[in-house]
């Protein structure tokens, strides 16, 4: 079932600039989560706001459950949307205990209603010894559990997550991130939330929506969006990639690194670029190899290497460290490609 | 919240009157200054004797700001950055003599110096070989007693300043000495020159010491003119250049200030390793005591001694007859605080955020206005268009509005600009509309500025005396016009004494309040 639709939807801050967000169109299913990547100044955020109603559309659709949030027939404000939002910033209320804050939207609720509600939603984030604290004397972690349990008390049919753990640190955030999917998949929530960071998107979302310029670029599974980009920028944003010049003959799409399945059916003659990811790459030293490492970085269980080819060009290879090779060694290099992933030129 | 960019209809509803208020006044008064003939006025201003008179004010402007200066900066270097002795109580006790108004101060020193005064009397002689009377006299009173605007904004700055600028300092292989002149003191410069110009555009408009010392400058030849005659061209033409030289400063101070970006973005800041002093360290302690004393315990001793000379049963009697204007002074002032700050509090949630043209920028101009130009304007634009006003205590709040909107507005603005705006958004999402977001969360959480605001400016109005003056309905008097009045016609004589010590007692409760909540960035108005 459907449970959010975006039709079209465009925000332009400032006549003079490109719109924030541009047409952008997507649904999302009940019970899914789905992240929004992109760039710093993609729309990303924007799109965020524009669904929890903090902006007002200039054009286009935002429907939540069948009924028009914002579209040529009017505005439904924040407060009426039945949407949740954990800010990046977590937004608690300084002056009120955690019990107050998680409680804070269940004010419709009788009291001993809200306190049940309250009780056992700390239960559900392990918070429950927590309830008399104040935000300020919570660990980061903590305050974050907080501020889910605050969006998810009034039960919403719809969670926002604004980078939800920039703040944190990497262990923590691995592990906080482990329990935010946890708890909106025991509580059948849908979430929506944004990020930079491409590792997050793939781990906790079923779908990425990758955003350049206020445009959607590509709206697919995390493994899709890796192996089959749709266009270059998503190629080059999620994952590192080098692009290899080739031509297309009958035989295939002739490289530096061999001839590669013409999948795309690309004219004879076309030049284009073949898309190789570091775990593409494979080499193996050799005194007559004609290529080059010309550069390490050892990142614990696997290496990258960089290898410089007699045209001059450059690609990445990812190696287990069991071995390691150091700069200058000639090497033999190769390409073995799965899916064969190409652009123009 | 970018929804509400638009002005809601509450906000013009404050807004629209209170810019009525405030450019009102000011256009009475080039509209009666034009009427002025010019050939008259230079005639006029020749037997004032007008170039003196600028020039005189300009000298008592200037020196006072020097000697504030001398006494302010140092005493916050002591205090904020060096090992001296209990800096943590001067650091809280230096900005009190601001809960002395300088008129109070101009009566403590001449019931101390003038001819039989206390301490010729003690001396046993008539009159001492110093004269208070005169622009000397005036800028002593006057550095004494508005020192701590300047201590206020340059302890906070030093407070402020990251000493990992310092250490850089340091590391690029300077001396402590040369980094306190290359580094340090240059990034007090915004903070020097605001305080300074605190200090200068007081002196330059002051009305209460420079009357009571007999120093003619444009604030008295103006009230003179009211007084004596029912003339208002001359005056309004007086007023006008006070104000004028007054913005044209403002602007210098703008242009000064333009181009170098000195706010210092830091995440968490530790605070600055504190100076040794050494041997230095005793002496220091007795310079800052001894300004305590000049500026905090001598005033309060001397107008108790001298309020103490009045016996009982007199005093008793004096207290019955003085209580109402006590009474007037008070709800007048918590009237003018409040609706300052309803105002300030609406205008602000109106103009939201990152809005280019702003009426609080218009509201702000009644901060530069002379409390004399003040006092006249408003007096002759309630009386040409609102007559029901005119005369009547609602005169009064008026003017202490238009007068102290800005403090008011600064404060509520630093209390919303510490909120994210995220934290309304969140109470939104969560079921609340505007107006209860505003209530649970923002109202809370910005209530201690809102707080320090309400006090400043009732503190403010408390003991604001020139455009009172002018404005006050007749036999409406204010403890300020009392003592005034008391000190002007009979002298500094233990009544008036006795005033002073309750309006600064009166004073003093609310500003330990403000101060206690370390008070700190909110420009202290005039």
């Amino acid at each position: 079932m459907e449970l959010l639709t975006l039709d079209r939807v465009t925000k332009r801050y400032d006549p003079d600039q490109p719109p924030a967000v541009d047409a952008l169109t997507l649904t999302v299913e009940q019970g899914e989560i789905l992240a929004l990547l992109g760039p710093s100044g993609c729309g990303k955020t924007t799109t965020l706001r524009l669904i929890a109603g903090f902006e007002v559309p200039d054009s286009g659709r935002v429907v939540i459950r069948g009924a028009t949030m914002a579209g040529p027939e009017g505005w439904i404000p924040p407060e009426a949307r039945g949407v949740g939002i954990i800010f990046q910033d977590y937004a608690l209320f300084p002056h009120l205990t955690v019990a107050e804050n998680v409680g804070f939207g269940l004010h419709h609720f009788g009291r001993s209603a809200r306190q049940e509600r309250t009780r056992q939603i700390l239960a559900l984030v392990g918070l429950e010894s927590f309830a008399l604290r104040y935000p300020h004397e919570l660990s980061g972690g903590q305050q974050q559990r907080v501020a889910l349990a605050r969006a998810l008390a009034p039960a919403p049919a719809l969670i926002l997550l604004d980078e939800p753990f920039s703040n944190l640190d990497a262990d923590l955030r691995a592990q906080m991130r482990e329990e935010v999917e946890r708890i909106l998949r025991n509580t059948g929530t849908t979430g929506i939330f944004v990020t930079h960071d491409q590792e997050e998107a793939f781990t906790l979302a079923d779908r990425v929506g990758v955003l350049n310029e206020g445009r959607l670029e590509q709206l697919d599974a995390p493994e899709t969006i890796y192996h089959h980009p749709a266009t270059l920028f998503v190629a080059e944003f999620v994952g590192a990639a080098d692009f290899l010049p080739g031509l297309v003959t009958p035989y295939g799409i002739v490289t530096e690194l061999g001839v590669f399945a013409n999948t795309e059916a690309w004219k004879i003659g076309e030049k284009v670029k073949v898309m190789l990811r570091p775990d593409d790459v494979t080499f193996v030293p050799s005194s007559v190899g004609d290529g080059m490492i010309i550069r390490r970085d050892f990142r614990g269980p696997e290496t990258l290497y960089c290898i410089r080819l007699p045209s001059g060009q450059r690609v990445h290879s990812s190696q287990a460290s069991s071995s390691l090779y150091p700069n200058g060694t000639r090497v033999r290099a190769e390409a073995h490609l799965i899916h064969v992933v190409t652009f123009p030129v | 919240m970018t929804v509400r960019r638009r002005w809601s209809p509450t906000g013009l509803a404050l807004a629209v009157p209170t810019a009525l208020f405030v450019l009102g006044p000011l256009g009475f008064l080039v509209w009666m200054g034009l009427a002025q003939e010019r050939a008259d006025f230079l005639e006029r201003a020749q037997d004032l004797d007008l170039p003196m008179v600028v020039g005189q004010v300009a000298l008592l402007a200037t020196l006072t700001t020097v000697w504030a200066g001398a006494l302010g900066v140092p005493l916050a270097w002591l205090t904020v950055r060096t090992d001296l002795p209990a800096r943590r109580l001067l650091h809280w006790l230096a900005p009190l003599p601001l809960a002395i108004p300088p008129y109070i101060g101009a009566l403590v020193y001449q019931i101390l110096l003038a001819p039989g005064g206390v301490l010729p009397n003690f001396l046993g002689v008539t009159s001492l070989p110093l004269n208070l009377y005169g622009v000397g006299g005036a800028a002593w009173i006057l550095g004494l007693f508005t020192y701590p605007y300047l201590y206020l904004l340059v302890s906070g700055a030093l407070e402020r300043t990251n000493p990992a600028l310092e250490e850089a300092a340091r590391g690029a292989g300077l001396s402590p000495r040369r980094v306190l002149t290359r580094v340090t003191l240059p990034l007090l410069r915004p903070s020097l020159l605001a305080g300074g110009l605190v200090v200068f555009l007081y002196s330059w408009a002051d009305f209460g010491v420079v009357s009571l010392l007999r120093v003619r400058t444009l604030t008295t030849i103006i009230y003179d003119y009211i007084q004596g005659t029912a003339d208002w061209a001359l005056p309004s033409a007086l007023s006008i250049l006070l104000t004028a030289i007054t913005i044209l400063v403002l602007l210098l101070q703008l242009r000064v200030l333009g181009r170098a970006g000195y706010t210092q973005i830091v995440g968490a800041v530790k605070p600055a390793p504190l100076v040794s002093l050494g041997a230095w360290r005793w002496p220091a302690f007795a310079y800052v005591g001894g300004m305590v004393t000049l500026t905090l315990l001598l005033p309060l001793g001397v107008l108790g001694y001298q309020a103490s000379r009045l016996s009982a049963s007199d005093m008793g009697a004096f207290a019955l007859t003085q209580w109402p204007y006590l009474v007037n002074s008070l709800w007048t002032a918590v009237a003018g605080a409040s609706l300052a700050l309803l105002i300030a509090l609406g205008v602000a949630r109106s103009e939201g955020r990152g809005r280019a043209w702003r009426v609080s920028g218009l509201l702000q101009v009644g901060y530069a206005i002379p409390g004399t130009v003040l006092g006249l304007g408003l007096a002759g634009f309630l009386h040409a268009t609102l007559p029901w006003i005119y005369a009547t205590p609602l005169a009064l709040i008026v003017a202490y509005v238009v007068l102290y909107i800005t403090p008011a507005f600064q404060a509520v603005k630093a209390a919303l600009a510490q909120l994210h705006p995220s934290i309304e958004e969140a109470a939104r999402s969560l079921g609340r509309g505007p107006l209860a977001a505003f209530h649970a969360v923002t109202l809370p959480l910005i209530k201690p500025g809102l707080v320090a605001g309400w006090l400043l400016v009732f503190v403010l109005s408390m003991r604001e005396l020139a455009a009172t003056l002018i404005v006050r309905p007749p036999g409406f008097d204010t403890l300020p016009v009392r003592i005034w009045t008391h000190a002007m016609d009979v002298g500094p004589e233990p009544r008036a004494a006795a005033l002073a010590l309750a309006l600064v007692l009166t004073i003093a409760l609310p500003w330990f309040a403000l101060l206690s909540r370390r008070l700190r960035g909110i420009s202290p108005s005039m």
